[in-house]
């Protein structure tokens, strides 16, 4: 079973960072944006889309952790944080090839997206984004997109 | 048989002589048997614009005379040669 | 529920020092916020009789209490000064991440007063503010010096507001660009930033921002985000206002060849639909908005390559049809340098389109152009003379001061055709061909302006005939004021207004989920009542005269020359009318002048003793 992670559209994101901002409201019940699980990255005018954890298959970010702290959950594949072997060494951080994981300078522990496992309706973001560029997928989901879009493309027609 | 010409904007055709259409009708129709045959003729068209019961309009359309006077009456009897313009009325910028 | 404490930032460039002030607690209630607050702090920190280019100018910087929260087309920020271009108040709105970041680094506002002698950038980082060198960023444009202070400060989190070799150079009508694409366009409070020696304002904030109801206000703002995706927005999602084009142009109301003619033959191929179909790279939106409007197009069709610009309507009329320019690749390569000079593109194709009719009768030759063929339909002429107004290089120095001033300076009757009211250009539709509108320009407290005074609405609707006027036309248009402050200092954009089934209750519910400060419907509508007769008050004080309140000599005297309202005219004696009907309306003298039982009724008898010296000194 592949892991169901949030991933982002890039066509139809509109930068609006309305996930991230959904995030903090629902996690930390005040807008603290340092405290996101997910990040809006927006380089110029044009190109935009967020991030967060990717529930990778075989995550660096647990491998990385000197201490253990971090291990994956045996049902959705999140990265589960043991808070009290967590030192904010940050080196999960720097392993993660997304970016997705964050320092709480208050805890100095790490933050990382759960799914909203706790909510009924699953992940907040995916709830809030107003052009629903945010879907829940799997590796799978988003290799069939791109088969999809090659074959389109390189047969120059739509069928 | 009298001949209207209905002018469309705001839809995603950027050739204008797609956006216009010439339709026959009864010297006795009124704006609202205007749009009942601009569903008919140009359904494509018509959805953008038409409301679902296919004899109103969608907002933010509007219905505009010659450019002119803005109708919201549609029982109204537009006369022979009227310009019957649906647009959402220019607004901000 | 605890109210939230909120502070105002006061930056002192002369003193180079900072400090951080209690904001009273009413303020916001009565207020707002955006412009609402920015209009009550300039009040309380412009003297009358200061020259708008002078130390003593405060530029203030107010943020709506709603950024930083879950509401959608909150995040806004408004610029309020006195205006170099005007003399009167210049309020202008911008959004997206940096009015964010004022509330994220703790304050509802800023101001910004004194001057110094050294180019200067701001960084605000959080409680800690630091006067830093901008030597190295002198002349760059507005996104480059952004980008230059992210990789100083090396936070690419950073969010700036800068001022481009416009607002350095004093352009009358430089704005202050943040966020890439986001534009406190009008007015030259970028013109006042660059007087300061303030090159930009950076900001970083990572406070936690409360609000009043959580529960409340996510619930509220996720039924929101859905109504706004429904069709009383989609003219904006989809063309964008690019659309206005074909149905002004149809309408006889665009402003052409410098509103000499109302209807173009160009007009298919500077088109929204055009646009739409051949030149759009994305759609994208500020920060918190739902709706996200902003049109990003490229200047090749169908190529990869070329110029980028966004594009507005107000920004392709007025360096489009205004400069009878049918080329859209010189249009978006225009509004490109606007862009990155930082210059307001109204003022900018105004005053542009004034020199390109000033060059057709003779007034301006080839050699007070520098041999630049400034007719009317010159593309390339007017992306040239973008350049020369920025650089103030040539004519461009003259017309770096905008129509009013520059032809003052000309003379030769060349004020017929100076497009402006009050000194600030006038917008994207023609006024003798909406007459409501035209009311709204005359009587503006900011000027000639469509978004202060959104009157064409009520010219487009099946309640008036928009060729003809007659009394109750003030009193239509002071409602449009009062609902147009309500939104500009909540706040909320102007694009959402729609999406509310009764707008007073369902915003003051909104405001207070956001910011805790419960109010009644009639008490945010008094609020805008408020904030319109604060304006009308600073201006009195400022010098506002009653012949102030009136229009160009063209559009006072020709009549419409083409469209289906060819023929109509604008005669002095209708506007003379309208305006005493609006005043009527507002509870103001026959002379314009606020009695003192209105000043009481809005709670701003504090303001009396400085307008009854100032009304007697008359």
């Amino acid at each position: 079973m592949l892991n169901s992670f949030v991933d982002c559209n890039p066509e139809i994101c509109s930068g609006c960072q309305l996930c991230e901002l959904a995030c903090a409201a629902v996690k930390e019940r005040c807008i603290d944006l340092e405290l996101t699980r997910i990040h809006l990255v927006r380089p110029n005018a044009v190109l935009m889309m967020s991030v967060t954890c990717r529930l990778c298959e075989n995550a660096p970010c647990v491998t990385a952790c000197p201490r253990q702290a971090l291990s994956t959950h045996p049902e959705t594949g999140t990265i589960v944080l043991d808070k009290v072997r967590c030192t904010g060494c940050g080196w999960c951080i720097e392993a993660c090839d997304f970016g997705a994981i964050a320092m709480d300078r208050r805890t100095k522990t790490v933050v990382i997206c759960d799914l909203c496992a706790d909510l009924e309706n699953g992940p907040r973001c995916v709830d809030a984004c107003p052009k629903r560029a945010l879907e829940l997928t799997t590796t799978e989901g988003v290799a069939q997109r791109q088969r999809d879009r090659a074959v389109r493309l390189l047969s120059g027609s739509e069928g | 048989m009298v001949k209207f010409t209905v002018e469309l904007y705001g839809v995603c055709l950027p050739k204008a002589s797609s956006r216009q259409l010439e339709l026959d009708l009864d010297s006795e129709a009124t704006l609202e048997d205007v749009l009942v045959a601009l569903a008919r003729e140009a359904p494509a068209l018509a959805g953008a614009v038409l409301g679902a019961d296919g004899r109103s309009l969608r907002p933010p359309y509007v219905m505009n005379l010659n450019g002119l006077d803005f109708v919201d009456d549609f029982g109204l009897k537009p006369q022979a040669g009227d310009r019957i313009l649906l647009m959402a009325p220019p607004a901000g910028g | 529920m605890e109210s939230i404490p909120r502070q105002l930032l006061l930056v002192d460039l002369t003193e180079r020092r900072a400090e951080t002030l209690p904001l009273r607690p009413d303020l916001h209630r009565q207020f707002l916020g955006a412009v609402g607050l920015g209009t009550r702090l300039l009040l309380d920190y412009c003297p009358p009789g200061v020259d708008p280019l002078s130390p003593q100018n405060p530029l203030v910087f107010a943020a709506s209490p709603m950024a930083a929260t879950l509401v959608p087309g909150a995040s806004k920020h408004a610029v309020v000064t006195k205006s170099p271009l005007t003399g009167m108040i210049g309020d202008s709105l911008s959004g997206s991440f940096w009015s964010s970041a004022i509330r994220l680094a703790g304050y509802e506002a800023i101001v910004v007063v004194g001057a110094t002698e050294e180019l200067t950038y701001l960084f605000i980082d959080d409680e800690h503010v630091f006067f830093r060198s901008a030597a190295h960023l002198k002349g760059l444009g507005c996104w480059d010096t952004e980008e230059a202070i992210r990789r100083e400060l090396r936070d690419g989190r950073v969010r700036v507001a800068a001022i481009g070799p416009a607002g350095e150079r004093l352009v009358r009508y430089a704005g202050i660009f943040n966020d890439g694409t986001r534009r406190a366009g009008r007015g030259g409070v970028g013109a006042v930033m660059g007087s300061k020696g303030l090159k930009a304002i950076a900001i970083r904030g990572t406070r936690p921002v409360q609000v009043g109801d959580m529960d409340g206000l996510e619930r509220e703002c996720f039924r929101l985000y859905r109504v706004t995706q429904e069709s009383f927005t989609e003219k904006y999602r989809v063309l964008g206002t690019p659309g206005n084009v074909l149905t002004l142009n149809r309408l006889g109301a665009l402003p052409v060849r410098n509103f000499q003619q109302t209807t173009f033959p160009g007009a298919e191929a500077v088109s929204g639909e055009l646009l739409h179909e051949k030149h759009l790279v994305k759609v994208a939106g500020c920060s918190s908005c739902s709706v996200a409007c902003e049109h990003i197009y490229h200047g090749d069709a169908g190529g990869s390559k070329g110029v980028r610009a966004r594009l507005d309507y107000e920004s392709l009329f007025a360096l489009g049809p205004l400069c009878y320019v049918d080329d859209l690749g010189w249009i978006i390569q225009a509004a490109e340098r606007c862009d990155r000079h930082g210059l307001d593109t109204i003022s900018t194709g105004v005053t542009i389109a004034w020199a390109m009719e000033c060059f057709e009768k003779g007034l301006l030759t080839r050699k007070d152009t520098d041999g630049l063929d400034l007719s009317f339909g010159n593309g390339a002429a007017v992306a040239e003379m973008v350049d020369r107004i920025s650089r103030r290089e040539g004519l461009g120095d003259l017309l770096a001061e905008g129509t009013r001033l520059a032809s003052e300076r000309l003379g030769g009757g060349s004020d017929h055709w100076a497009m402006h009211s009050k000194g600030l250009e006038l917008p994207g539709y023609e006024p003798r061909a909406l007459k409501t509108m035209a009311l709204g320009y005359a009587v503006g407290a900011r000027g000639g302006c469509h978004n202060r005074s959104p009157s064409y609405e009520v010219d487009m609707s099946t309640k008036v005939d928009r060729l003809k006027s007659e009394p109750g036309r003030g009193a239509m248009n002071r409602d449009q004021e009062d609902f147009a402050a309500v939104l500009d200092s909540l706040s909320l954009c102007k694009f959402l207004r729609k999406c509310f089934t009764d707008f007073y209750p369902e915003a003051a519910n909104i405001y207070g989920l956001a910011t805790g400060i419960e109010m009644e419907a009639q008490e945010l509508r008094l609020a805008g009542t408020r904030i319109c007769n604060a304006k009308k008050a600073f201006n009195i004080l400022q010098g506002w005269r009653r012949d102030m309140d009136w229009l160009p000599g063209r559009t006072m005297s020709e009549p419409l020359p083409d469209g289906p309202g060819a023929g109509v005219r604008l005669t002095p004696e209708e506007l003379t009318m309208m305006v005493g009907d609006y005043y009527e309306s507002r509870g103001w003298t026959s002379q314009g002048l606020i009695p003192k039982e209105v000043l009481e009724q809005l709670g701003l008898a504090d303001l009396w003793p400085a307008l009854e010296r100032n009304q007697h000194a008359e």
